[in-house]
């Protein structure tokens, strides 16, 4: 369980989250949703251990701020939004920086790469390729870091910031796929996303924030409605649902026709 | 460090046992230093030496020897690869770590002690005499030179209204860097029936354009440099702050060897004829 | 050590990083005995070995020109090479900028610093020794390197960014001192300052290789390990934490452990440059960006390089020596400008 009571967090004495209460259980993809500026990637850097905040948060059971780096990353993997690789490595070294904190682990990082759609691209030079692929190599690198869904002690987790923004769709539902199979096999997934299609079809659990706020948290269906989404949004936003299971949505402006 | 000492003095002793030999007469003279060198060759012994350091230009007879390098960034094995059997260092030569190095290699290293004054001069030549077993001629050369320096003063004291010289070492991008109190070129022009234009500070330093016109100097003085470094009259003249002065109005602008001018060695009673003619055409 | 044995796998440079490792270290013992053989004067490694076959023992001259001159240089020489090589490589490893170099914390300028003052002011108040100067040098560097550690430091970390820019403050302040001191200095202590700023071995002596040792060594050996850390910073600080890096941990032992190899080597033999930046990027280019292999081979043809160069320097005008600073810089500079433009495109 990831459990946040109460976090507060301010940037140069500017607050940008108010008390957030955020869960998270293993087993689902859990989906943090809201307008830009509304504290998204600020409440997942702030459960990563990246940011001072107040108030308290523990992932099966460890505070995430007073606990040691290396037994932090035996529990969970960040996938930050584009992260840069300073040198030019190749892309097998880069998932191979995955191992380094949890040496024994048996992911196979070419395994890794095959997953994530990458199979042979083992020594292209990570700065050569796409935004695209260079976000996949990173998942591959996550991915090895954790290696299975679940390990001795507890679930382990995956906390991925917009992890298919730079993913054309059909990459998107692969990789969309590929955590939610992590989150069926005991896994924990928090995702900061964007799409409402794509959170509505993966994510059982959402939450929904506005203004450093949290304003919705449970079942996905429960709390992207249009009410709720209009509000956060600031814009009239309609949802259909699908005919045949009601698994998606076509979020639109209200008013306008379906083209 | 002490282990190094002992090692030192143990080669030290196992070598100058095998060349004691040798120093009764040096054969394979090594000189540092530019006046050092020059007071062997005016001993008129120079063939026996084997290399010299780059300040050693004159006589030129010295060029045709081996170069070890600048005598304040000597390196031992440079020195000690020409097999010299005596070694005749300016105060100066360095650095301390091959100063040591040479001492302890057996080669009998003789320091002759650093002066930038006439009053020097005579002791140099007695103590490099005495190396090379010569103190009779040392002693005629010592009281020949004293004797130079004192005509050169006696006659520096019988001029009335003395000229003041500026002594310009560099004029790096404009800026004139000039002999002070109590530096060798002031030394040579009160030699010379001189007086130091530059006053209020020690050693050489960089003038203000402001204070080279204060201090007005009737002749400007400079080393005589060969090379691409050398600035031409017209470069002296055309900077504004000289270019007022007395100096380049009545055209004094007089240039020597630097060796010759601020060795202080057996050429400065000449050094100080040749600066007083060129200040006062006598 | 074992070498691992790995059949080659794409993408995997270590099997190309090892067989480097063994080619530097023949090019490391080609460059000793190329040392020890060569020099102004004519004893010779194969006249020395001849000699003690036949049962002879050397002369005292041989000896001291084996034992106290080339010998202690070319130690000296090893350790201060492997010292500029993994310091550089350290330093842009935590900068993850291919262009830092160990004058980024401050070491250079706070070492010119210490030895100008020892230089002019041990020269004023009349305290000259041949240990002024070195220890001047490694004082004023860590005096530096402490004093940007601390103003880069906030609540236990430490911002690279701010110690870069806190660098370039203080070797200004440095410069700014540094250029007071000339003024009052002498002529020939300006020439000693020119000198000293060139670099040079000629001061060698295993008095100075003992206490240069002890500031060094250890920072070789304990420096690779810090190749996994470093690999991780790559990708950031952040997310080096979160693979599990003791990201602040890392950066003071990069930090203390330049400063400490760094200022032991400007103490020992004056400014040398180009070592630093030159030597893990001809590797990064062979052999990849790996730090865990990039820090040993750094220190690996580090030595070879200065030692050849110094090599040189004691060859080409001899008797005389020419600065080793100039030999580094005549064979590094073009080195560097042909990697600039490569990676800039201009070659295919």
């Amino acid at each position: 369980m990831l459990i946040a009571r109460n976090v507060s967090v301010s940037l140069s004495r500017r607050p940008v989250l108010h008390g957030v209460d955020f869960t998270a259980r293993p087993g689902e993809v859990t989906a943090i949703v809201g307008p830009n500026g509304s504290g998204k990637t600020t409440l997942l850097r702030a459960l990563s251990g990246d940011l001072h905040f107040s108030g308290e948060a523990r992932l099966n059971g460890q505070p995430v701020d007073g606990t040691p780096p290396w037994k932090m990353a035996a529990l969970r993997a960040v996938l930050a939004q584009a992260t840069q690789v300073g040198f030019p490595f190749t892309v097998l070294e880069v998932v191979r920086l995955g191992l380094t904190a949890s040496a024994g682990r048996e992911t196979d990082p070419r395994a890794a790469l095959a997953r994530v759609g990458l199979a042979g691209y083992e020594a292209r030079l990570f700065p050569e390729l796409s935004g695209g692929e260079q976000a996949r190599v990173h998942l591959a690198r996550v991915l090895v870091q954790l290696g299975a869904a679940t390990g001795p002690d507890g679930p382990r987790w995956l906390f991925l910031d917009e992890p298919v923004a730079a993913l054309d769709i059909g990459h998107q539902l692969q990789v969309m796929q590929l955590v939610h199979d992590f989150a069926r096999q005991g896994g924990g997934v928090i995702a900061v996303m964007h799409d409402l299609n794509l959170t509505a079809q993966f994510a059982a659990s959402t939450a929904l924030m506005a203004g450093g706020r949290l304003v919705g948290q449970g079942p996905t269906e429960t709390v992207l409605t249009d009410d709720a989404l209009s509000s956060a949004y600031r814009c009239p936003i309609r949802l259909n649902r699908a005919p045949e299971n009601g698994r998606w949505f076509l979020p639109q402006m209200a008013g306008l026709l379906p083209v | 460090m002490t282990r190094l000492k002992t090692r030192l003095a143990f080669a030290a002793l196992a070598f100058s046992a095998l060349t004691l030999p040798a120093m009764a007469d040096p054969s394979r003279i090594v000189g540092l230093g530019g006046t050092v060198s020059e007071i062997v060759a005016a001993l008129g012994q120079d063939s026996r030496m084997v290399a010299r350091d780059s300040t050693s230009t004159f006589p030129e007879s010295l060029a045709a020897l081996p170069d070890v390098g600048y005598v304040r960034a000597l390196s031992p094995e440079g020195v000690l690869s020409l097999e010299p059997d005596l070694i005749l260092a300016d105060e100066g030569a360095g650095p301390a770590e091959t100063v040591d190095v040479l001492k302890a290699s057996g080669v009998p290293y003789v320091v002759v002690p650093d002066s930038f004054a006439p009053d020097g001069i005579a002791k140099k030549i007695e103590v490099i005499g005495a190396a090379l077993g010569q103190q009779t001629a040392a002693a005629e050369l010592a009281a020949r030179v004293d004797a130079g320096l004192a005509e050169a003063r006696a006659k520096a004291d019988a001029i009335g209204t003395k000229k003041s010289v500026l002594f310009i070492l560099t004029l790096q991008g404009g800026r004139v860097m000039a002999a002070g109190e109590g530096s060798s070129a002031e030394a040579i022009i009160h030699l010379a029936g001189g007086v130091n234009a530059a006053t209020g500070f020690q050693g050489y330093k960089p003038m203000t354009d402001e204070a080279v016109l204060a201090a007005a100097p009737d002749a400007i003085l400079m080393m005589d440099r060969e090379g691409p470094r050398t600035v031409s009259n017209d470069d002296v003249k055309a900077l504004p702050a000289l270019a007022e002065t007395p100096a380049v109005k009545s055209d004094a602008i007089i240039r020597m060897d630097g060796l010759k001018l601020l060795g202080f060695g057996p050429r400065t009673p000449e050094a100080a004829n040749e600066l007083r003619a060129a200040l006062y055409g006598q | 050590m074992v070498a691992e044995i790995s059949l080659p796998v794409a993408g995997d440079r270590n099997a190309r990083a090892l067989r480097a490792s063994w080619l530097l270290v023949g090019l490391v013992l080609i460059a000793c005995v190329a040392a020890l053989d060569l020099g102004a004067s004519s004893v010779s490694l194969h006249d020395v070995i001849a000699t003690l076959l036949r049962g002879e023992t050397l002369s005292a001259r041989d000896r001291l020109i084996l034992l106290e001159i080339r010998l202690p240089r070319l130690v000296l020489g090893l350790m201060i090479g492997a010292a500029l090589g993994v310091s550089g490589a350290l330093m842009q490893g935590l900068f993850r900028n291919p262009l830092a170099d160990p004058g980024i914390v401050g070491v250079g300028a706070g070492a010119g610093l210490g030895a100008v003052l020892a230089i002019v002011l041990g020269g004023i108040i009349g305290f000259v020794s041949p240990w002024s100067v070195p220890i001047a040098a490694f004082a004023g560097g860590w005096v530096s390197v402490l004093l940007l550690y601390r103003i880069a430091t906030r609540s236990g970390r430490t911002s690279v960014a701010t110690l870069l820019l806190a660098g370039v403050a203080l070797a200004a302040l440095a410069g700014a001192v540094t250029g007071v001191l000339i003024f009052v200095a002498d002529d020939q202590q300006l020439r000693d300052l020119t000198f000293w700023s060139m670099g040079s071995l000629a001061g060698a002596s295993w008095a100075k290789a003992m206490l240069a040792a002890p500031f060094i060594l250890p920072v070789l050996l304990l420096a690779p390990r810090l190749g996994r850390g470093l690999n991780a910073l790559a990708l950031g600080e952040a997310a080096a934490r979160h693979i599990g890096h003791p990201v602040e941990k890392i950066k003071t032992r990069a930090i203390l452990g330049v400063a400490a190899a760094t200022g032991a080597a400007t103490a020992a033999a004056g400014g040398i440059g180009f070592i630093g930046i030159v030597v893990p990027h001809l590797l990064r280019l062979s052999t990849g960006p790996d730090h865990t292999r990039l820090l040993p081979n750094a220190a690996l043809l580090g030595a070879a390089l200065l030692v050849g160069a110094d090599t040189l320097a004691r060859l080409l005008v001899a008797p005389a020596e020419l600065p080793i600073g100039i030999i580094t810089a005549v064979l590094g500079a073009p080195v560097f400008l042909w990697i600039l433009l490569r990676q800039s495109g201009w070659e295919a």
